[in-house]
């Protein structure tokens, strides 16, 4: 009960919070939704120059809000000043000029599920429309903290309390607090990824069923109806089998993987096909503008992420991972950037000494480090292929949101190994403080820079 | 949470100044000048933060002149620029933001007490140091036919580079510890509010936050 509280009540206040249009992306979002309302219609080209064609409205808005000519990048509602040029007219248009939309290239299936929100506050103004929207999010951030309560509370089996802390800590997550707050269809996705791992770490401790190979396939499927990258859950699950099928013979066990990979590709295919029949239906195009070709290779991304000090990793899995809100306009301080990647790398040499003994922990810890690396890997591939069409570094820190829970797991594992026996009673309040700390100092950073 | 409660902030802060999409550097030999108009904002100015990069041994220094939109001058002082380098423990790698990303540091201009409306800020680089100092500057952009009013960006442009604007942000108010700020935030959230969180709703949702991250604590501290 207390979780739901916990995540109910903080996904409501950074809701209000984030001032609107502020979430990355929210305002691309928000027009696919009142696309599918206003115009009965969802969006099929993709285009960088979308917002021209969004209803009128939205502009105005943004305006209204702060964000004008110069972008998003270092806006804040204005407070006090003149207010927007915008006539009455215009502010009630609700209209898009043409189906474009920089979001065009995702599945509706996020969106879908708004547009009762949407409805909730139909006759109101578009600001209202858009706090009431953002309550889809909210309840997919309380129903993903019920979830990945369910996961914890069978990874840490023998220590409710160490769930609990986890639990915390992914609830409290800033950018997972953000995502889930914001209308963006990473909130689907980290729910649906918070089923998957639930069903994961349950077929870790009973064994996998045939049953649940399809359910995790299921999953698998929507997630990537919510976001392509959600695909990538899907290669976990052959090494999943392979490490929870009973082990009678090479060949039985071969055949028995095989069997369960099937029954779990299924619904996979299931998904894939019924994106592509959207597809088409829709006549989508594709978002990637093709670069001259030979500009855009292997060497020039991995140039693009050693260059600086490999400040493109650092801003990607540390400072876009915890803490770079709004259009990156928010960024949690130096020195707490610091402790996080310090208690990260405390975490995985815990984790690899954990590999180290045969442990009744360590199919845990290698299933969880597999899942969280082979999809990790190929989110990353994904990238590389975008960048070698069109030269485009896709990714923020945010995409790997998915695989929050599994990184818990080892961390707190890791953490857990490295303490005296005597001090491990300390480990889960420790971890709840943090996070609890990390979430208000999130929230006091975005409070100064958004009504500062 | 301490020294965030602790550290000074203004009243109030200027509005689309900065834009961070064209930003580019300005370099600043030794005897140059830069002349900004900076049209205030608010009542009760108190300083112009000016992002800066130098990485010379000794601090490069400014003649810094404030006048009047009528010429009259307000104040003329120097001001010292220290290196901006930051010590590799503190940042291991650049974390993506954008005055990081150009090594920058914001240097405080006093806008002197009485200034009102609009103000040239005119900077003239008086030390002798090797090296260039380099201040930022964001490309203005042009209005186009039939682009809806609010659109058009209305910043004032340099004297000197008349296609280009200075980037600063202005602040008004003196500095005060943020806690004592904390109305002002609340009340500032509370107006974007939507209809269903009237006030003290959001004020109690981060009290219950906060209780329910204890209570949890608690709960943990306890074998269950």
């Amino acid at each position: 009960m207390a979780v739901i509280v916990l995540a109910l009540t903080k996904g409501l206040l950074w809701a209000v919070t984030i001032p609107g249009w502020y979430g990355p992306d929210e305002p691309s979002h928000f027009a696919y939704i009142q696309g599918i309302v206003e115009d009965h219609m969802i969006p099929i080209r993709p285009d960088v120059n979308a917002s021209l064609y969004y209803p009128f409205e939205i502009g105005c808005s943004e305006n209204r809000l702060g964000i004008g000519p110069l972008g998003p990048f270092h806006a804040e509602p204005p407070f006090g000043a003149t207010g927007s040029n915008c006539s009455q007219s215009a502010t009630s248009s609700r209209h898009a000029s043409a189906p474009v939309n920089a979001a065009a290239s995702y599945d509706p299936i996020y969106y879908l599920g708004a547009v009762p929100f949407y409805l909730l506050a139909t006759s109101q103004v578009v600001e209202t429309r858009l706090a009431a929207t953002r309550l889809w999010s909210v309840l997919l951030g309380v129903l993903s903290a019920v979830l990945a309560f369910l996961a914890f509370r069978l990874a840490f089996e023998e220590s409710t309390g160490t769930a609990l802390a986890a639990t915390v800590l992914f609830i409290l997550q800033p950018m997972n607090s953000q995502q889930t707050a914001v209308i963006n269809n990473d909130a689907l996705l980290i729910a649906l990824a918070a089923a998957f791992w639930w069903r994961f770490y349950h077929s870790i401790r009973y064994g996998v069923t045939l049953r649940n190979a399809i359910l995790l396939g299921l999953l698998v499927g929507l997630a990537y109806l919510a976001k392509p990258q959600g695909l990538f859950l899907a290669a976990t699950l052959p090494v999943l089998f392979a490490l929870t099928i009973r082990r009678d013979s090479l060949g039985v066990t071969i055949r028995g993987v095989a069997r369960l990979t099937a029954a779990s590709a299924a619904p996979v295919i299931g998904a894939l096909a019924l994106g592509q029949l959207v597809s088409v239906l829709a006549g989508r195009t594709s978002l990637l503008i093709p670069s001259a070709p030979g500009l855009h290779g292997v060497q020039q991304y991995l140039q693009a992420y050693g260059a600086n000090h490999l400040e493109r990793v650092y801003t990607v899995f540390v400072a876009g991972f915890w803490g770079n809100f709004g259009w990156n306009q928010v960024s949690l301080p130096d020195s707490l950037y610091v402790l996080i990647v310090f208690l990260t790398v405390i975490g995985l040499v815990g984790c690899g000494r954990l590999l180290l003994r045969p442990l009744s922990l360590r199919s845990l810890v290698v299933s969880s480090a597999v899942g969280v690396l082979v999809a990790a890997a190929l989110i990353q591939l994904l990238e590389l292929y975008a960048f070698r069409i069109s030269g485009s570094l896709i990714l923020q820190g945010r995409s790997f949101l998915m695989l929050l829970i599994p990184v818990i797991v080892l961390l707190l594992l890791g953490w857990q190994r490295l303490l005296p026996r005597a001090a491990g009673w300390g480990l889960a309040p420790a971890t709840v403080m943090l996070a609890l700390t990390l979430n208000l100092v999130s929230l006091a950073r975005m409070v100064d820079v958004f009504y500062g | 949470m301490a020294p965030i409660l602790l550290t000074p902030v203004s009243a109030d802060r200027g509005r689309n100044e900065i834009d961070l999409l064209s930003i580019h550097d300005l370099p600043l030999t030794s005897g140059a000048v830069v002349t900004q108009p900076v049209e205030l904002q608010n009542p009760d100015p108190y300083q112009i933060d000016l992002p800066y990069r130098w990485e010379g041994q000794h601090p490069a220094r400014l003649q810094v002149a404030i006048s009047g939109s009528d010429g009259a001058l307000l104040s003329e002082e120097m001001a010292a620029f220290n290196n901006t380098t930051s010590p590799d423990w503190l940042e291991p790698a650049g974390d993506g933001s954008v005055w990081q990303h150009l090594g920058a540091k914001i240097q405080p201009l006093r806008v002197p007490p009485g200034a009102a409306n609009e103000i040239i800020l005119r900077l003239t680089r008086v030390d002798r140091e090797p090296g260039t100092l380099v201040l930022f500057a964001s490309n203005k952009m042009p209005a186009t036919a039939g682009q809806p009013a609010f659109s058009i960006d209305s910043r004032l442009t340099m004297v000197e580079r008349p296609a280009e604007v200075l980037e600063f942000e202005s602040e008004y108010g003196k500095p005060r510890p943020a806690w004592q700020k904390v109305p002002t935030y609340f009340s500032r959230l509370q107006s974007l509010a939507p209809p269903w969180l009237p006030f003290p709703v959001p004020e109690l949702l981060l009290l219950l936050v906060v209780a329910t991250g204890l209570g949890l604590y608690i709960l943990t501290l306890r074998p269950i």
